[in-house]
């Protein structure tokens, strides 16, 4: 699963590979804008075929978050 | 000259405003890798979607209805969360841009809203007024 993520935020975000750790965040990684955030979202849902909830999309600002909601989203 | 003295049509109003805005880059919204039917789908509404498919380069009208979604979200922040697919900006006859939302419960009053968008064929633009009474 990490290595998915990975290489999904790693093609939205353009990012390389040491950048990518679980304080990764809105905050401090420029290119995760509103456009990019939906397309990780999308991404996500579209590669573990789940949906993620208004509540989940507003609340995965960083990395470690994101995975924290996408595996409470695939085990529920 | 104090405000009481003055005639009803100088009173300043009692609305708050509450303004929000936004811009894109227009090629963001190209069919790509992570800009498929799903990706639309979570953001434009099926009316949206039919309207900018219509048009000669969709991704300035799909870029152009994004900025203008974000600039609701900003404005009415203060207000209540809203949701992409909860927001329809549609265009009258005329072309001009209108805001209705979709939810099935808000305190938000489509009258209430003042949209303006632009777009060039690289950037989009969208300023939002929400006025409450």
């Amino acid at each position: 699963m990490e290595e998915k993520i990975k290489k999904l935020f790693k093609e939205v975000l353009k990012i390389d590979d040491s950048k990518f750790n679980d304080a990764l965040s809105q905050t401090n990684c420029m290119n995760w804008d509103s456009v990019s955030h939906l397309k990780i979202i999308v991404g996500l849902e579209k590669m573990f075929k789940i949906k993620f909830s208004v509540d989940d999309v507003l609340a995965m600002v960083d990395v470690k978050t994101v995975k924290e909601r996408l595996k409470k989203k695939i085990n529920s | 000259m104090a405000v009481s003295a003055l005639p009803a049509a100088y009173k300043p109003m009692k609305n708050i405003n509450y303004v929000g805005t936004d811009i894109e880059l227009v090629k963001r919204f190209k069919n790509s890798k992570h800009t498929g039917k799903e990706f639309f789908n979570k953001i434009f509404t099926s009316k949206e979607i039919s309207y900018c498919n219509t048009k000669a380069y969709p991704e300035q009208h799909f870029a152009a209805r994004f900025a203008a979604k974000e600039a609701v979200i900003k404005a009415v922040s203060k207000l209540e969360p809203v949701f992409y697919s909860d927001i329809e900006i549609i265009n009258d006859k005329e072309g001009r841009p209108s805001v209705t939302l979709l939810k099935s419960t808000t305190n938000l009053k489509k009258e209430n809203f003042s949209i303006s968008i632009s777009h060039t064929r690289d950037l989009a633009i969208a300023f939002v007024l929400y006025s409450k009474d």
